[in-house]
């Protein structure tokens, strides 16, 4: 539809055109009734859409994923946390830290309900909901919306190996993204106090993380109360100053809110003590991050480009964001799992910088074209598109799962956990650490590992002992017999050492190790039990 | 009011309306895994007649060493039997099997436990997603020498006997078919596999020209995939110093000359490949003319001291077969074949009837290669000169249930 512009082009005085009536002022195709969007918005839709339709085509890494879906399906079919582990060979003494158990039953009743496409949709909108909340976040600085969404991107690509796996820790990656808007909004507002806590509460009982975010809020707390101080001058006036109230009370009522989970508020000393365990540091991820990784590439980046905007920028910078970047960067060294910790607090704390530098050295006087309802339809014909090409997407709504050999990594043990299933087979066995919990999801009844993903629950001794038969030692089969091993679950990539050992004993007169199944990933041996205690020694080094 | 409920509900409602009408437009019914099964298997015959590689009564001769025996029954024996007589032959001797009863064996498991006794577990299966496999050897400690010994070999030998898919296979409890035992063959199949030669030809004879399939973890495998697993192998790994691959790739070549749906890239690599294979058993052929498992090596492959006369037999047999099925351009020049031919008849009219026994299945690769480069199948040979050759000695009158371990393939 058109209108004839010759009226209102020849009117002179403003007051005129105000005078007349809108249906010939406002552009052609914004009926009331549907929204219109605006550029920026648009971007969002488009930023969130790439960024959900890229996770989308993510496998579903195995290497702690049905470690925590065993613990969901035994909680769904117990309708009880388990107090001990209840999947091991030989269960450590140490109580388990249900610091992930809702996670761990919301992905089971995922997988449950809506198959492997669920998890995968989980995983997409999980990443996508954490880039969203952050925009919201850095938007909430003051900063325009083309700039909120640039550190959004950021913080993705920035988080990208931690946002890429599918695990528990997603919904830290939702939660520390919530606090950083709660800050934004506080101390002005109130409604974070109402919230935020909420948000803690399932926080604590989805990841161990939420301590994370009351670091953030922390940290948080004391910048304000410094800039506070800075403008008070003194401290009765700081502590009885309304926006000092709001930081501090929202930080107490997360504090409190977190101890609602089944262990009460000693989850939060038994999170800190989390990383101590030895067996963590075989770990890659916790270990101090190297300058020559890719994570280390990462980060030492964005420091330095934090610390020259800092430097240049106009924007005079706040005790908050320095004392933000100063905690998370050292944490960030010392371990590289706190890089997803970083890439959430980086964008924020440096796009306001960025964006007021920008403004000062580039910025123009040019008024923003306005909202219209086509962009409305273009994103949301984006959205259409993209439902339609995400594979998760599209293959729910199609009822045409993948399956999983195409949407699980490519290291899941999937042909020799089927044969495992095959035969039914129990008892106790060894395998790489991150095949077991495949493994005891695929053959359950009685499929013990020695060693799995949640090797903070396990033995020092069991986990060394774990380590050596899966560097092929010459006393792999004296382990094997020490912990009454029944099968091995070989990798030919991983433990070529001690496939090669394996073998050559499979092949010896009174051998007791036979060859159930092979491919050319796995092989899968059955030990019989020992005759004598002193002859597995020399039968493996004959 | 309304204008604000309007522009918060109309954008997700214009969607979900999308989304319904490609939902319903498309579809959801999942395709299919196996599309198209040919009824029949492709009929791979023999394109040569070389007279010099054996007379009509040299045939005859050897095939009369090659009478599948009963004693001791084993399912490898069997099927190598059915294998190589086909479903035509007929013997005297009650402590022989007919080819009937070999068929039989397999398809009916009242023959089976007839044979094997009412203790031993039946040959095939039913999975607990309903389908059909055959019991396998790995599978238990106990009843090894009445399961299968390859994977899938049992399949490929009712292909190569011209057994229809809708073929009933009676089990201890119901009854199946071979097509099923088919459908999960592919279901079942994964390129991380050790064994999938004899998965291949059945699939070429049976399932191709299907280009492509879903296996049952959601893998496209495509006959592009089947070509590379094929070929790039290394060669002499693998059963029968994976020789089974080379008569895979011949299959499927032969299969595709009916069918022609081959990639030119996947035909191009195949005839290399056999072609490259010929030029090494050139260099690696002994005086006397037989293969050793070393042939790999070209020249080099000439010595090898450790070869017994059943590795040479096997491997000499098994190249001569692949050969008397594979295409004139990629075979070595007919005086080798012809020298290799005379040496496989000569070993095996000579050879004991005790190491014949021990070593029946490998041995009944070489007999077949011998009639089919004579343009035939060993069931023809012998029933054309039934009516004027005396019936051939039993070895052992009754028939019993194997105790002792045999040297597998």
């Amino acid at each position: 539809m058109t209108y004839d512009t010759t009226l209102v082009e020849t009117l002179e005085h403003k007051s005129e055109r105000e005078a007349l009536p809108a249906c010939l002022t406002r552009d052609n195709l914004s009926p009331e009734y549907f929204p219109a969007c605006t550029r920026s918005q648009l971007a969002l839709v488009v930023t969130l859409c790439l960024v959900f339709g890229w996770i989308c085509f993510h496998k579903l890494n195995h290497t702690d994923l049905w470690g925590h879906l065993n613990f969901g399906r035994w909680m769904a079919t117990h309708g009880a946390l388990p107090a001990m582990d209840p999947f091991a060979a030989e269960p450590g003494e140490q109580a388990i830290v249900h610091s992930a158990w809702l996670s761990q039953l919301l992905g089971y009743e995922t997988i449950a309900t809506l198959g492997l496409e669920g998890l995968v949709l989980g995983h997409a909108l999980l990443a996508t909901l954490g880039v969203g909340i952050l925009i919201a976040a850095i938007r909430q600085r003051g900063v325009p919306l083309a700039w909120a969404i640039a550190g959004g991107v950021a913080y993705y690509l920035l988080s990208l190996p931690i946002v890429g796996t599918i695990r528990p820790q997603l919904f830290g990656m939702v939660g520390a993204p919530l606090v950083l808007l709660a800050c934004s909004y506080l101390p002005e507002k109130r409604h974070p106090l109402i919230w935020l806590p909420i948000t803690f509460a399932l926080w604590a009982n989805l990841h161990g993380s939420f301590v994370m975010g009351l670091v953030m809020l922390g940290v948080c707390c004391v910048g304000v109360t410094w800039r506070i101080f800075g403008e008070t001058g003194g401290l009765k006036p700081t502590a009885f100053d309304v926006r000092c109230v709001r930081m501090w009370a929202a930080l107490g009522l997360s504090v409190v809110a977190s101890s609602f989970n089944p262990q009460g508020p000693a989850l939060l000393t038994n999170v800190l003590s989390f990383g101590h365990h030895s067996a963590l540091a075989d770990i890659s991820e916790w270990r101090a991050l190297s300058v020559a990784s890719l994570s280390g590439g990462l980060f030492y980046t964005s420091l330095a480009v934090l610390l020259v905007m800092f430097k240049i920028s106009p924007k005079r910078w706040e005790m908050r964001d320095l004392l933000l970047a100063i905690v998370f960067g050292l944490a960030t060294i010392t371990a590289m799992r706190m890089l997803a910790w970083w890439a959430v607090i980086w964008p924020w704390v440096f796009v306001p910088y960025l964006a007021a530098y920008w403004q000062a050295r580039f910025g123009t006087n040019e008024t923003p074209a306005p909202a219209t309802t086509m962009r409305t339809l273009q994103a949301t014909g984006f959205v259409f598109m993209t439902i339609l090409i995400s594979p998760a997407t599209n293959n729910l709504l199609l009822n045409q799962p993948r399956g999983i050999g195409t949407i699980g990594g490519s290291d899941t043990p999937i042909y020799v956990a089927d044969e495992i299933a095959r035969r039914k087979l129990s008892g106790a066995f060894f395998a790489p650490m991150d095949w077991s919990d495949y493994l005891v999801w695929e053959q359950p009844a009685g499929f013990r590992p020695l060693a799995y993903s949640h090797v903070h629950l396990l033995g020092d001794d069991i986990w060394q002992d774990h380590q050596q038969i899966a560097g092929g030692s010459g006393e792999w089969l004296a382990l094997a017999d020490k912990h009454k091993l029944k099968y091995l679950v070989i990798s030919m990539d991983r433990n070529k050492q001690l496939a090669q050992q394996v073998s050559r004993y499979s092949r010896q007169p009174k051998s007791r190790a036979t060859v159930l199944y092979q491919d050319r990933k796995a092989v899968l041996v059955q030990l019989k039990s020992q005759v004598t205690p002193t002859a597995s020694v020399s039968e493996a080094s004959q | 009011m309304l204008k604000s409920v309007c522009r918060w509900v109309l954008p997700p409602l214009a969607l979900l309306m999308a989304l319904l009408v490609y939902r319903f437009a498309v579809g959801s019914a999942m395709a299919p895994t196996i599309q198209t099964l040919r009824e029949t298997p492709w009929q791979i015959t023999p394109p040569h007649d070389e007279p010099l590689v054996a007379t009509d009564q040299e045939l005859h001769q050897m095939l009369a060493k090659m009478v599948p025996s009963t004693n001791p029954v084993n399912s490898n024996n069997f099927v190598h039997g059915l294998r190589l007589w086909g479903v035509q032959a007929k013997f005297e001797q009650a402590s022989l099997a007919n080819s009937e009863e070999l068929r039989a064996y397999f398809l009916n498991d009242r023959e089976f436990q007839r044979w094997n006794g009412p203790q031993t577990p039946p040959i095939f299966q039913r999975t607990a997603d309903g389908g059909l496999r055959a019991r396998f050897f790995d599978d238990t400690l106990h009843h090894r020498f009445s399961s299968s010994f390859h994977t899938d070999d049992l399949l490929a030998t009712f292909g190569e006997t011209g057994t229809p898919l809708n073929t009933p296979i009676k089990l201890r409890q119901g009854e199946g078919s071979v097509r099923e035992l088919a459908e999960f063959a592919l279901r079942d199949f994964n390129l991380s596999r050790h064994e999938f030669e004899w998965t291949i030809i059945s699939y070429a004879r049976y399932i191709f020209p299907q280009k492509r399939w879903k296996n049952r973890w959601g893998e496209t495998i495509t006959v592009d995939d089947l070509v590379d697993l094929c070929v790039d192998q290394p060669s002499g790994v693998g059963p029968c110093n994976g020789l089974h691959r080379l008569e895979a790739l011949v299959v499927l070549y032969r299969a595709d000359e009916q069918a022609h749906v081959l990639s030119t890239k996947s035909r191009t690599k195949l005839l290399q490949h056999l072609a490259n294979v010929s030029g090494l058993l050139i260099a690696a052929q002994t005086d006397a003319g037989f293969w050793t498992r070393n042939w790999p090596q070209g020249e080099a492959g000439r010595i090898d001291e450790k070869a017994t006369v059943y590795d040479q037999l096997l491997v000499t047999g098994h190249q001569l077969e692949w050969l008397a099925l594979a295409p004139v351009e990629v075979q070595p020049p007919r005086e080798n074949i012809v020298r290799a031919a005379r040496w496989t008849l000569k070993t095996i009219l000579e050879i004991s009837p005790q190491e014949l026994q021990t070593h029946y299945g490998p041995f009944t690769h070489a007999a077949r290669a011998l009639c089919l480069w004579r343009g035939q199948e060993a069931g023809e040979v012998w029933m054309k000169h039934q009516a004027i050759s005396p019936p051939v000695e039993a070895q052992n009158a009754r028939p019993r249930i194997q105790e002792a371990p045999e040297s597998g393939t």
